[in-house]
Formats: structure tokens, sequence, C-alpha cells
């Protein structure tokens, strides 16, 4: 257990819950030179633990634990705590990943994963929390690469361009900007724009997020700001991860 | 009775020859009773028969010869005559006879070859066990009017009852002791006037035995005349057996063989695939690790570039052969979902990342949306194995096209390339497991990627065909049913805005 700091911004702490060592050592070797400490727990049981112990400020939960499902470790992690979760799990378990999410988690990562895409999560994790756990207003103007909302006025603008939404567009629109740069499930998207009970409406998503793409993308069919989690759900990359 | 009928003929060659005495000499009276002899031949037995010709001489002495009415002879020459006419009354009478036989036993000859005909002809066609049991069975019954029963060693030695006469009982003990004792002697035997036990014996040895059973309550069993016949079908029965039972041994070799060489194929491909970008990763890992090695910064990111890209190739091939298991097994769920095919296709598109980055990749979809009823994942792999192929099997500069369109009530979708397209007349058999060119083994291909894709296709009711283009290179064309219920996109819109406002 570390003292704790009164410095003003600690190194953010990374709880990595695996139980191959190899991944915890690649992990715990790399992070710190971005500027992470990493504390390791090799079971789920442990991971419990020492999140209430540690108090991280982001946890890596792998799915695949040998002594309990991940699924049930986020669901209780997520009981007592906001800390936020991002589950590691391999290709074709997207259900899980889904479940995962759904019950809490706030991100994913498909095994075998680039550890650039790790760090980009981390930062969207974090960030996520800390304007949550702030007293600072939320912004008011959302910017990546071209695209540019601002959420006071409801207008959105693709590069010097003004770009009209229509209010489902908007919501949608809206609700992935409220998640920039994580993973938002079909689910909770259908619910955020058409409410409960539109579970199994996934197609009406695909085709508004396939108009927002041509609306607001240069190349709809390279997207660089709506990517498709194929089986998850959608995510709105942060490019400049700049949030007013 | 035929004696009777002698005695008309004779009657009647008399009669003849009374009413026209006038305009006959003894030797045309002859010549009738001669033929009322004949008649009689070809009718009659031999007893009868041999009776007309000695009647038709006395009634020829009797009444035609003087003195008349009286059985004297006048003159030696009519014992001539006579002489004469009685050996060729007996002559033809026993000539006739012999023709008849012959002619009866050609006749019971021809029977019995076309009924051993008849039992080839099935018994080539038939394959099962209990189809040869039955027909020989059947034809046994109908020669000899007993109940038949076939009985077979199975794989374990055990004699199964493999057919039998309807109204038959299941085998006794005794019964069966008997054929048991017949099987493994391969001797026949008969347990003293009821049945009859005859070895079915084929060219390697005993198969089973055939068991008949008097149903009337005296005569043989067999009857003497078919004795022969049913022996020869007993023979066909166990030769026909021999063939099928080796038929059934060859078939189960063929799918164990089959099997057995899937298995090897496939452990052949993963052994060598895995082992590789392995090779490449260990080796390349030591050359970073060893200390003696002088490294610039910018080779050294070259190595680790290397691990990291054969890392990822193997990442794929794992991928590959999962898929292509589960597609196997049938363990792989086909969730069809209403999605736009752009969508897929961009998804396709970022998921190889770099792998595309350096190719010149021209996506010409239609403006308007293309929906189709499929599940993304599945279809994200089908056009990441196409994309991958192209890029692997066409020169870096060559662009690669990926276009869609609808036609006919189905989407289209192709992806081609510039490369040296495919060989000619392998057309359909890239799809194959395992299937590579020349070229491909040398890009380091697994030769899963196409069938993987053909097996995901089939699962939605599509197709996927592959040809040469004109102008050089290959074309993969996906053939995907279009989702008709996504088709009316007016409605689905209004639905669903009215649902959010709501």
């Amino acid at each position: 257990m570390s003292a704790p700091e009164a410095i003003a911004s600690p190194k953010p702490l990374v709880l990595v819950v695996e139980d191959e060592p190899h991944v915890r050592r690649f992990l715990r070797v790399s992070l710190p030179s971005h500027g992470y400490r990493v504390v390791e727990a090799a079971s789920a049981e442990e991971g419990i633990r020492m999140t209430e112990e540690h108090v991280p400020d982001v946890v890596l939960l792998d799915l695949g634990l040998p002594d309990r499902d991940g699924l049930e470790v986020a669901r209780q992690i997520r009981s007592w705590s906001s800390v936020p979760i991002i589950v590691l799990s391999a290709r074709g378990q997207e259900p899980q990943k889904v479940e995962a999410l759904d019950a809490g988690a706030d991100d994913y990562l498909t095994k075998p994963f680039g550890f650039n895409e790790l760090l980009a999560r981390l930062r969207v994790a974090l960030r996520h929390s800390a304007s949550r756990g702030s007293d600072a207003a939320p912004a008011d103007i959302f910017a990546s690469g071209p695209l540019r909302v601002d959420l006071g006025a409801r207008r959105v603008f693709a590069g010097a361009q003004e770009v009209h939404l229509t209010p489902v567009e908007y919501k949608l629109l809206t609700a992935l900007v409220r998640q920039a740069g994580r993973v938002v499930t079909h689910r909770q998207l259908l619910e955020a724009v058409w409410g409960p009970h539109t579970g199994q409406r996934t197609h009406y998503l695909r085709v508004y997020m396939t108009h927002l793409r041509h609306k607001l993308e240069p190349d709809p069919v390279r997207p660089r700001l709506f990517l498709t989690e194929a089986g998850v759900g959608y995510r709105l990359q942060t490019l400049d991860d700049a949030f007013e | 009775m035929e004696y009777g009928w002698a005695v008309a003929i004779l009657a009647a060659s008399t009669g003849l020859c009374w009413w026209t005495r006038p305009l006959l000499t003894l030797a045309d009276q002859a010549m009738l009773y001669l033929l009322g002899v004949l008649i009689a031949s070809v009718r009659l037995g031999r007893g009868p028969s041999f009776f007309a010709a000695a009647g038709s001489v006395a009634a020829l002495d009797f009444f035609f010869v003087p003195p008349f009415f009286t059985f004297d002879v006048a003159h030696v020459r009519y014992l001539v005559t006579f002489g004469v006419m009685l050996a060729v009354g007996a002559t033809v009478s026993h000539l006739m006879h012999r023709i008849r036989e012959q002619a009866e036993t050609a006749r019971l000859r021809e029977a019995r070859t076309a009924t051993l005909y008849a039992v080839s002809q099935q018994f080539a066609v038939q394959t099962q066990v209990d189809e040869i049991a039955a027909t020989a069975i059947h034809h046994v019954e109908n020669l000899t009017g007993a109940a038949a029963a076939v009985f077979v060693a199975d794989a374990g030695g055990e004699l199964r009852r493999q057919g039998s006469t309807e109204t038959m009982q299941p085998p006794s003990e005794g019964e069966r002791a008997e054929v048991r004792r017949v099987f493994e002697r391969g001797e026949p035997s008969d347990d003293g006037g009821d049945r009859i036990f005859l070895p079915l014996v084929g060219t390697r040895g005993a198969l089973g035995v055939f068991e008949l059973t008097r149903r009337g309550s005296s005569g043989a069993v067999i009857p003497a005349a078919q004795g022969q016949l049913v022996r020869t079908l007993v023979a066909q029965t166990a030769l026909a057996l021999e063939r099928a039972m080796l038929a059934e041994q060859a078939a189960r070799a063929d799918i164990t063989a089959e099997m057995e060489r899937t298995r090897s194929a496939l452990l052949s491909a993963v052994s060598h695939d895995l082992r590789t970008p392995l090779a490449a990763i260990t080796g390349t890992a030591e050359a970073l690790l060893d200390e003696h090695t002088d490294l610039s910064t910018a080779a050294r990111s070259e190595l680790l570039e290397t691990i990291r890209d054969e890392a990822a190739r193997l990442s794929r091939l794992v991928s590959n052969l999962l898929d292509l298991t589960r597609l196997e097994s049938g363990a792989l769920q086909v969730r069809k979902e209403t999605c736009p095919l752009e969508e897929i296709v961009a998804s396709s598109l970022s998921r190889l990342g770099t792998l595309l980055e350096k190719r010149d990749v021209r996506v010409d979809l239609p403006d308007e949306m293309l929906l189709v009823a499929v599940d993304p994942l599945l279809l994200e792999q089908v056009l990441v194995n196409l994309l991958e192929n192209a890029v692997r099997y066409s020169p870096a500069e060559s662009p690669i096209e990926l276009a869609a369109g609808v036609h006919g009530g189905e989407v289209l979708v192709s992806v081609a390339d510039r490369g040296p397209g495919i060989p000619i007349g392998e057309e359909k058999l890239v799809f194959e497991k395992f299937y590579r060119t020349d070229d491909g083994r040398r890009a380091g291909g697994t030769g899963l990627g196409l069938a993987i894709c053909r097996a995901i296709l089939a699962a939605h009711g599509g197709r996927i065909e592959a040809e040469n283009r004109a102008e050089g290179g290959a074309r993969f064309l996906l053939t995907l049913p279009l989702d008709a219920s996504g088709a009316d996109w007016a409605a689905v819109r209004e639905e669903s805005e009215e649902e959010a406002s709501s």
C-alpha cells in the first residue's frame, strides 16, 4: 500500500487483473514510462480485494479469469465504485463484452491488443472519470478532428461547413459525444435515442450511423470519427483528445 | 385314361379306313394307322402309344387283311407288313417320347437358368445384406415350398438372423446351436427330416447359414428336381452377401481415410504456417536480445516491426483456423441483422488497418443505401479475407477494387485485384480447404480464407464465385439476398422518427 500523497496530480494508478503472467509483465514494464503506476492481481478475488485496498484510477479486467466470471467482477466493483473498468477479452467473445459493458464496464480491448490502443483507452477512461468527478460545468463544445459540436447552440460543423442533422441524428450524435472516445453499446444508444425497450431495433442504429457518417465524415467508407465496433456498438473517436 | 384315348384313335383310324375301303389299298390303310400312332405318340404316354402301335397292327389284320375279321393271315407277305408296321410304330412312339422328354428337360433347364438369371440380376443391384437375404428367401421358397431363413455373421462373429419367411418363429436354442455348428464346420446338415442347414461360404470362409424348414408333413425339404438349383442359389447368395459386406467395409475405410486425410492436411498446414511466423519472431527476438549484435535505432525498430507484423499474421491464422473449426462443427451461429453494406465495408477496411495503408483501395458503392440481412461479423470476415488475399497476391502499386450493386433482387459485391489471377480451370477449386497456388504457398497463405468465405456465404443463403478479369487479375463475386424488410427505408425512417419523439 502506498502512502497517501499530497502532490497535486499523482501518476494514475492502473490495477491489472489478469491471470496470464506475460500480459501482466508487458503492462507492468511498459505503462510506467507513459506516466502510470501499475499494481497487479492474478485472480478475480485478488482483483476485487485490491480494488478496495488500492483505490485505483483505472481497472484493466480480463474476462477470462479462472476463478470467477469477469462479468460478475465488473458488476460487483461497479456496485460500490465508479472506477473506470476496461475489460480485456478475446475475439469472438462479443456477446460477453457487450454484457460486461452493459453491466457497468466502460470500454474494452480485444486480445491481442496493440499498445497504442491501450494507451488511448486509458486516456479516455481517465478523462471521463476526471470530468465526472470535477465540479466544473460540463463542456460546451466538443471537437474531434474536423467535427465540431456546439452543444449549447445545438449546431454541428464538419470542417468549416455547418451540417443540418435531424432530431434523431442529433440525439444519436450527442449520445456518442457524452461518451466520446469510449465504446457505446447498441443497447445503450438505442435507449438514449429511442427510449427503453427498443433493444431489438439495431437496424435503426445502423442506418442512422450510416447517415451520420455520410454527413460528417470526409470519406464515409473510411471513417475516422465514427468507428463501428463490430458486434458491440460504436465509438466516436477523440482525434485531438481535446474537450474544451 | 390315356389308354382310352389310344383306343379312340384306333377306332378313328379303323373307321376312316373302313369308309374309304373302295379307294385305298392295304398300303394306304397301313399309312393311315401309322398316322394314328404318330398322333398317339405326340399326345400320350409311352405305354398307350405303344399300345396304339400294336393295336394298329391288330386292327389292320382283323379288318383289312384277308381273311377279314380274323387274326389269321392269308399270306406270309402280310406278316412282313405287320412286322414293319409294328417296328415303325414302336420306333415313332419311342422317338416321339424321347423328343418330348428332351423338350421337357430343356424347358426345365431354361426355367432354372431364368431363375438364376433373375436372382443374379437382383443381387447385382442390391447392396444391403437384408435385401439380399430377402431375395434369396423369396426364390428358394418359391422353388421348394419350404420356409427359409438366412443367418449372417456380424463383425463380432455373432450369427444373426437377417431374413426369414414371415410365418417363422424366432429361432430356438437348438436351432441356434445347429446353425452355429454348421457355420463353424462349413458342412450342410439336416436334423432328420424337417430342416436342412446349408452353409453360406464366400471366398474367404463361412459367412452364415441358410436354413430351410419343410412346411408340409412329408416329402423332402428340397424336392429332388430342385436340388441343384437350390444349392446354386445358396452359393450365389453367399457371393452376393460377401460382396455387400466387402462394399460396406470399403465405404467405412473410405470415410476413415478421408477423415485422416483432412486431419493430417490440417495438422501439416497448421504446423507449417504456425512455425514460420514463430520462427521469424523467435529469431528476431533473439537477435535483439543478443548483446553482441550492434544495432542502430532504426534497425532495432525494423526488427521490432517484424515481430509485430509476424505476430499479427499469426493472429489472423489462428482466427482463420478457429473460424473454420467452428463453421465445420456447426458451432457457429449466424445472427442475421439488417445492416447497411457500407458499414460492413468500413469495418473490414479498418480491421485490416496497416495492411491496406500503402495500397490503393478503391471503393465503389451505390448512392442509395444497400441493406443486407447478414451477420455483420461474419460478412466482415469474408471481406477481410478477400481483401487480405488481394493485398497478398497483387503487386504493391496495383489498385484493389471493391464494388457493390443490386441485380435482380440480389446484392452483388466484388473484390478485384490486378495480380496474376487464378490458374485457368481452378476457379472452383480455389474455394477448397487448404488449396493454394504456388504463389500462395510462397506468399504464406493457409489456403483456408476462401473456404471460410464459402462456408459463411452458404450459411447466409448466398454464393461466392471466382473469375479472371479480362484486364488481368482475379475478381471474387459475392451474392447476397437483398434484405426485403429494410428495403423500404422511408417507412423505417418514419417509424423511427416517431418512436424517438414519443
